[in-house]
């Protein structure tokens, strides 16, 4: 009888050394029954247990394949961080603490899905994150209960604000630099564990509009390149409809020389323009999805087809004008420009609606559609934030950072339509010599 | 209905495109058939007797404390003295709304799309508004600050482009004709679109409180005032007020003139296209104020479920309401002006001294316990 | 014909659209007052597609201020 208890007293003696001292691993944790003893055991942990001892130890030993930390492939830039997220989350975290080192990084972990536990971590910086948006995020999250989750796409659907909106109101990006700026300027990043794609929110308008390199370049060469995506947005979404719309509708507005030659070219072309138009759209998407899920060696042969055969052949045929493919040239390279791959789909989707009012009630249709999708944009928002600020509601002291960028010695304060507290980014006399 | 607030300034975008809106279309024309070269003067004795006008319904809705116009005359005037008020109230509004929106369909389908029939233009219109008004007060003050900047350039490079072909003489002689057709004519702008600004009776409470709030109501008609004086007198200057009291449209006759550099031709159509924007703005703010009234009216919780059939109605109004422009030329310079005063002016000032005796009779309970 | 039958099933669209909501909150005034003006409206309406002369509200308007004198 006293041996019995003297011998478990040693044990729990052992069991205590071990937890405290004895084992250099960082990360350790008690489990106390047997289903979470077995989660822990199927993601790769080690569990230690100890003879009449009713708890055992689990020491974080995950080691992962992963394909280590790359160059980024959707989000090139010429000049700036190439380094891309990887797949394991906790790599992903290391990437982020080294571009932020400040002691206010918060990382909260979590775990989503019944079967694959999924682990997420949501980042931000205490102190100058809003409390309201966390708040929302983490309770956004919370009441998520899905068997899986393989992708951060899962978890956007669940927590995004407009369920059916064309326009994306989650920001994802797998460039670390563009999601430390993220929570730089107070917002909260969202990892998951198994996808390079780190979500970002709020996210804005503006946002999708903007691209990391815009504070690598010059402040004028960033703003100047903002304003050609600006205007890239509007060739992308309403080139085609405008075609469509002066050659049916509204010819006596085109300059006669310019006239002539677009009825020279449209002759033998035997559809109405908006037909013309929407073939040549749809053959572009075609080929654009296409493109990507090919294998890269087949990728020449479809450039090929693209290029000649439906380019050249098509109008060559008589089947389409040449002032057609140049207009669907110009839209798709515009739709390239984006930064952000979600906002250039949304733009693919609307031109078509837009398209199909242009033919039917001509630029009087094309107005109308475009004050619909302001309006759409102006009632959307973004965990709290509307969607189109700082435009509208306009707010003057963030214009500085949105159509044009100042210099960093100018950018005083963070957007204010982000965080209230912890304002201040640049000291005001860091410019003084 | 819920409670959704827009700033100042969003109020004051939207009262500027309200007093363009569809008045930049129509009101040139009269004013320089009746007052000849002297237009703008007359167009501007109306803005300033406008901003006194504005200083009594911003002085309506200080009474109102909150409450729509509808709320505050029920709670004036008692259930039925106050729905019969109302009746006359909203059914001016939701006349308005529709004349408004013949108007743009008459410019559409006379201009740019002479294709299209008349009823599918108001149909295609009517539906985008009816997506502003179910979006709600606040997309409709945010858009209004995305359009507003456009419409200013544009108004600018339209004035700047148009310069060198200004004739001083067209404006001569001053007051040549004395000023009584000058007064005389002057009520036209104050019947469009001056008094029909009582529409913004339902739309104050939901201003946020600030210095400005005041102010904007007027500022607003100051610069929406100051618009359309500056393409009167443009429209005098260059096509002479004889052409321009010809022209159906002569603001946008006036577009079809700029040519810049000898190639840039035709330019015609941007101004359409802010013309067409603001005549949007002015069919939004109409027909949200006249469902949410209606809403309140019948005491209903929502105005959304209301959206559509009156809109089925609307199509249906403006299609029948007159059968001819010569028909609403008549309506327009004969009726609209007492039909607009009895509305905007005689109703209103009914609903003030009832709601200056209330506020008088709850200021003595107030004191006498004291 | 086609214009009326047009008409009738936009009506119907519109209540399909509305109605259900409505009728899921338990707000039996609003979906009275809705289906009121949705009905007459659109009686109005196939009327009008059906070419009849309709009482034009501006007509009585005029005669109103006509009679008191302007």
């Amino acid at each position: 009888m006293l041996e019995v208890s003297e011998k478990r007293h040693f044990t729990h003696h052992l069991y205590e050394s071990i937890k405290e001292a004895n084992l250099p691993i960082g990360e350790m944790s008690e489990v106390e029954d047997k289903q979470d003893l077995l989660k822990k055991l199927l993601s790769g942990e080690t569990i230690l247990l100890l003879d009449k001892q009713t708890k055992a130890l689990s020491a974080s030993t995950k080691g992962w394949r992963d394909r280590g930390v790359q160059e980024t492939t959707s989000e090139s830039v010429i000049r700036g961080p190439k380094e891309a997220f990887t797949e394991t989350i906790r790599t992903n975290t290391a990437l982020l603490r080294r571009k932020i080192k400040d002691p206010n990084l918060r990382v909260e972990a979590k775990t989503i899905g019944r079967k694959t536990c999924t682990d997420i971590a949501v980042v931000y910086l205490e102190g100058t994150a809003e409390k309201e948006v966390l708040d929302q995020v983490k309770e956004r999250l919370n009441q998520i209960d899905i068997d899986a989750v393989l992708e951060s796409g899962y978890i956007e659907e669940f927590i995004q604000d407009a369920q059916y909106s064309p326009f994306p109101t989650v920001y994802n990006s797998e460039k670390p630099d563009a999601i430390a700026g993220g929570i730089l300027e107070g917002r909260v990043a969202i990892l998951i564990d198994g996808t390079p794609n780190v979500l970002l929110v709020p996210a804005l308008f503006v946002n999708f509009m903007q691209s990391s390199e815009d504070y690598y370049q010059r402040a004028d060469i960033g703003t100047l390149v903002r304003l050609l995506r600006l205007f890239c947005f509007s060739v992308a979404l309403f080139m085609p409809s405008l075609y469509i719309a002066f050659t049916t509708f509204h010819q006596e507005m085109i300059p006669p020389p310019l006239l002539i030659s677009l009825a020279s070219q449209r002759e033998g072309v035997p559809f109405p323009a908006f037909v013309e138009a929407l073939m040549m759209e749809l053959t572009f998407e075609v080929l654009r999805e296409a493109g990507v899920r090919l294998p890269k060696p087949v990728g020449s042969a479809v450039s090929i087809v693209g290029a000649l055969v439906l380019g050249q052949s098509a109008v060559q045929a008589g089947l389409v004008s040449p002032a057609m493919v140049i207009v669907v040239a110009i839209t798709a390279i515009s739709s390239f420009v984006f930064p952000a791959y979600n906002m250039a789909i949304s733009i693919r989707i609307l031109r078509f609606p837009l398209m199909i009012l242009a033919a039917t009630f001509g630029l009087f249709g094309i107005i109308l559609g475009m004050i619909a999708m302001v309006f759409h944009l102006c009632s959307l928002q973004s965990f709290g934030k509307p969607y189109m600020a700082p435009l509208a509601p306009m707010i003057g002291k963030d214009q500085k950072d949105v159509l044009i960028r100042l210099p960093h010695w100018g950018l005083l304060s963070r957007p204010s339509f982000f965080t209230k507290s912890d304002q201040k980014r640049v000291d005001s006399k860091s410019k003084e010599r | 209905m819920d409670n959704q607030t827009i700033s100042p300034r969003q109020f004051m975008f939207l009262v500027i495109l309200f007093s363009v809106g569809s008045s930049i279309l129509i009101v040139p024309t009269p004013l320089a058939a009746n007052a000849k070269q002297d237009a703008w003067i007359s167009i501007s004795i109306s803005v300033a007797i406008g901003l006194l006008l504005v200083v009594l319904y911003n002085h309506i809705a200080t009474l109102m404390k909150g409450q729509t116009f509808v709320q505050a005359t029920i709670a004036v005037f008692g259930n039925w003295f106050g729905r019969v008020l109302l009746f006359f109230y909203l059914s001016f509004l939701y006349i308005l709304a529709s004349l408004v929106l013949r108007n743009i369909g008459d410019f559409m389908t006379t201009q740019i799309i002479p294709e299209t029939p008349l009823q599918f233009t108001h149909i295609l219109f009517l539906i985008v508004v009816i997506w502003g008004a179910y979006l709600g007060l606040e997309a409709i003050g945010r858009s209004s600050e995305m359009f507003m900047p456009w419409v200013v350039l544009l108004v600018f490079f339209f004035t700047i482009t148009l310069s060198p072909q200004i004739k001083m003489e067209n404006l001569q002689p001053v007051l040549g004709n004395g000023i009584v057709p000058v007064v005389d004519t002057s009520t036209f702008v104050i019947g469009t679109p001056l008094l029909e600004m009582v529409t913004f009776l339902m739309i104050i409470p939901y201003v946020k409180d600030g210095k400005t709030k005041k102010r904007a109501w007027i500022l607003g008609t100051f610069i929406g005032g100051a618009i359309l004086t500056l393409i009167t007198l443009l429209c005098i200057l260059i096509l002479g007020s004889d052409l321009t009291a010809l022209n159906t449209y002569p603001s946008y006759k006036l577009a079809q003139k700029i040519n810049i550099a000898g190639f840039l031709e035709g330019l015609e159509i941007i101004i359409a296209i802010i013309w067409m924007i603001t005549i949007f703005f002015k069919m939004v703010v109409l027909y949200y104020s006249t469902t949410v009234g209606i809403a309140q009216f019948l005491t209903m919780e929502d105005h959304r479920p209301l959206l559509l059939p009156l809109g089925m109605g609307m199509v249906v109004l403006s299609i029948i309401a007159y059968p001819d422009v010569a028909y609403f030329e008549t309506f327009i310079n004969e009726t609209w002006f007492p039909f607009a005063i009895t509305h905007g002016l005689i109703i209103p000032l009914i609903v003030w001294i009832g709601l200056l005796f209330k506020s008088k009779k709850q200021n003595k309970t107030q004191q006498e316990p004291s | 014909m086609w214009s009326m039958i047009s008409i009738i099933v936009l009506a119907l669209g519109i209540f399909l659209l509305e109605f259900p909501k409505l009728y899921k909150k338990n707000r039996k005034k609003e979906a009275w007052f809705f289906t009121i003006f949705l009905l007459s409206f659109t009686i109005i309406s196939v009327l009008e597609s059906l070419e009849v002369e309709l009482p034009n509200p501006l007509d009585l308007i005029q005669t109103f201020y006509k009679m008191i004198g302007f």
